[in-house]
């Protein structure tokens, strides 16, 4: 079964198309002999009649009765069954006697053999080819009587089937296409509002509801299902949004206190062992802070309001101020960082691509060792930019391309390292906030990790729609 | 220094107030934002602590009642959320500086010394000296001792930074937010390494260290050389 539309269309059209050429075939077919049946009804009548007049009256009356037939025969009357009148003549013949030597019947034909005959091919009195039907039979007491008709009828029969059937197929086919495209692209019309809707709530706006047109009909029901689910899921994420951030709102606090007192404590300690300990304790209590701040910022990130502070900013100046930022950095870590970017500008927020750059500099320098040159690029690819940054470090295994992205998604070798696995998901998180996309390039040696992000003036229209 | 604190975590509140009182400033604390607003036009104050979340009326609105009246007083908005947009709210508000729970209590300390003793005049100067360290903004350039230092820019807005607040602590998170914009703190050490860099240029034929290192603070140059 075709799944598509198009597909359906077509496989309604077509058949519709075979039934009506079956029909056609069927009807032609019934027709067709019912019409030869009926010629041969009536050389059969008129046969028997001849017979009959020849057994009462004999030969020699037979030749005259043919002779006057034919004379009452109009030229006119070339299509014999047609051209029938009430008399019931207008047929052809031919009589012979017990020689074989035509005697009476004009038929300008040649004797056909005995019996029934459907094709006899003659020649009508304007001198035209045709062809008819005949029946061949013996006289009592020698010779033959050829009774004929005209077989036009039945061409002209078939010829108005062919004709009325034609016309049928080219209507119905045309009506049926015509229809089919019709729902079609009602159909996809309707569905690609929804679609339309659909991947505008997926990209944050969770505000947004699928059209209604009040027909309460069959798409109206379908979007009114979809649209309470979705007030039901915008519930739900609200209710969400506000235990996780009310949560983490009620963490910090205590944990604030609880640093607050670790800094008292280690301000008052006189032992430099309990002074250490205590701002060990206090690390640990910034590393839970900073997880809980990440979180609520991927929260903010991944909703909807950041879009509204977007504007067009200068990538490379971001980048270059950026990477300046870490190059002492870098240097003292024996790796070298350089750029090779053109100016572009997308349309975006400052702040989070900064950070989007700053965590994945962090990242290669935290997971690579002295020696590695880690480069960051930027190419302009049809309306979008693509932002590389590569290093030549160890990389990843393959299974891991995709789930270095995911939230606290952290490799075997990297467990040593400190951090939640927070970096590249808040990554992936602002590069989908700009409308763009990350993904692990595989390369031979290091990692290779895009964003792609839209340029300047597709994301703004976008944003005005 | 007189400090008005306006905070509804009563617990975080006291011992904030316990910690400015030991360093020898004047502190009064409120709970709520509408008590604050009543004290706030005649209470004669060098800078003003608002929570930026309160019940009743929250710090955002109370600072914007009180710029409204006319009031000038630096200001220093505090806030659990990191949402960048509550900073950039904040600073629209008329804060002169915006601090995100958790704090360390050093970092308080720092922010409000600078916002205390930050004069009208301060925008306006073009030479910063100290520590035997100058620094001419018109020329952007450096002298220790009359030697001249070819610094980065970078580099210079650190050294700008350290010397516009001589004799005070300045913080990593302040100096990540003022040289280098960043709202929050990377996880390698910008700071640090572009410090030693900047120390490496200024001490070199030097003896002593220019720049003091306070041990889980930050940074500070001494307006007299030791």
């Amino acid at each position: 079964m075709p799944r598509s539309i198009r597909g359906l269309s077509l496989g309604v059209a077509m058949m519709s198309g075979l039934i009506i050429t079956l029909l056609g075939l069927a009807t032609y077919r019934f027709v067709h002999e019912e019409i030869e049946c009926q010629i041969n009804q009536r050389i059969r009548i008129e046969a028997d009649a001849l017979l009959a007049h020849h057994k009462r009256h004999g030969f020699a009356a037979l030749v005259d009765l043919v002779n006057t037939l034919d004379r009452h025969a109009t030229p006119e009357d070339l299509s014999y069954l047609e051209g029938a009148d009430s008399k019931g003549r207008s047929m052809g013949y031919i009589v012979t006697d017990a020689s074989g030597r035509r005697r009476a019947g004009s038929l300008a034909a040649n004797v056909p053999p005995p019996g029934w005959s459907e094709f006899v091919p003659f020649h009508s009195p304007d001198g035209a080819s045709a062809m008819a039907q005949a029946i061949n039979t013996p006289l009592p007491g020698g010779g033959r009587l050829v009774v004929a008709a005209d077989r036009a009828v039945v061409d002209q029969m078939d010829l108005k089937l062919l004709v009325l059937f034609l016309g049928a197929f080219a209507l119905i086919l045309a009506v049926g296409t015509a229809a089919v495209i019709g729902l079609g692209r009602l159909v996809r019309g309707r569905l690609s509002t929804i679609e339309g809707s659909a991947a505008a709530i997926m990209a944050g706006d969770l505000s947004r509801r699928m059209p209604l047109d009040g027909s309460a009909e069959e798409f109206d029901r379908l979007a009114m299902i979809l649209n309470s689910m979705l007030d039901r899921i915008q519930t739900l994420m609200n209710n969400l949004k506000q235990v996780s951030s009310d949560i983490a709102h009620d963490l910090r606090t205590p944990l604030n206190r609880l640093r607050g007192r670790l800094e008292e404590a280690e301000g008052t300690a006189t032992e430099p062992i309990q002074r250490e300990r205590l701002a060990a304790a206090i690390r640990e209590a910034d590393d839970l802070l900073d997880l809980f701040s990440s979180i609520l910022a991927i929260s903010e990130i991944e909703g909807q309001t950041v879009r509204s502070r977007f504007q067009t900013v200068a990538l490379h100046d971001i980048i270059e101020e950026t990477a300046e930022a870490f190059r002492p950095a870098y240097e003292q870590a024996g790796m070298s960082l350089m750029l090779a970017i053109a100016p572009m500008t997308i349309s975006g927020d400052r702040q989070l691509i900064q950070r989007c750059l700053v965590n994945l500099l962090d990242n290669a320098l935290a997971h690579t060792s002295a020696g590695t040159d880690v480069t960051i690029s930027t190419e302009a690819r049809d309306d979008q930019v693509a932002l590389t940054i590569a290093d030549n470090g160890p990389g990843i295994a393959d299974g891991d391309r995709e789930r270095i992205f995911q939230r606290f998604a952290r490799l075997d070798h990297s467990r040593s390292t400190s951090g939640y696995g927070l970096g590249l998901n808040m990554v992936a998180a602002i590069a989908a906030a700009h409308g763009g996309s990350v993904r692990v390039i595989p390369t031979a040696v290091g990692l290779t990790i895009e964003i792609l992000l839209p340029t300047a003036s597709k994301s703004t229209s976008k944003a005005l729609r | 220094m007189k400090i008005l604190l306006v905070e509804d975590d009563l617990e975080s509140s006291a011992y904030v107030a316990r910690g400015l009182r030991e360093l020898g400033h004047q502190v009064q604390c409120f709970p709520d934002g509408q008590q604050a607003l009543g004290v706030i036009p005649a209470g004669g104050f060098d800078v003003l602590v608002l929570d930026r979340m309160l019940s009743g009326l929250d710090g955002l609105s109370l600072l914007r009642m009180v710029r409204a009246q006319g009031c000038q007083t630096p200001a220093m908005l505090l806030t659990a959320k990191s949402a960048i947009e509550d900073r950039v709210d904040g600073l629209e508000a008329g804060a002169d500086d915006y601090l995100v729970k958790p704090f360390a209590f050093v970092e308080l300390v720092a922010r409000l010394n600078a916002l205390g003793r930050r004069s009208p005049s301060c925008a306006t100067v073009t030479l910063l000296e100290a520590g035997g360290i100058s620094m001419n903004l018109l020329r952007r350039e450096v002298r220790r001792d009359h030697r001249v230092i070819d610094l980065q820019p970078r580099e210079f807005n650190l050294l700008e930074q350290l010397l516009r607040n001589a004799d005070r602590v300045v913080t990593r998170t302040m100096l990540l937010d003022r040289v280098w914009n960043f709202g929050f703190d990377p996880k390698t050490n910008i700071v640090e390494t572009h410090m030693s860099r900047l120390r490496s240029k200024l001490n070199e034929g030097f003896p002593d260290d220019a720049i003091r290192t306070v041990r889980g603070s930050g940074y500070m140059i001494a307006s007299h050389a030791p």
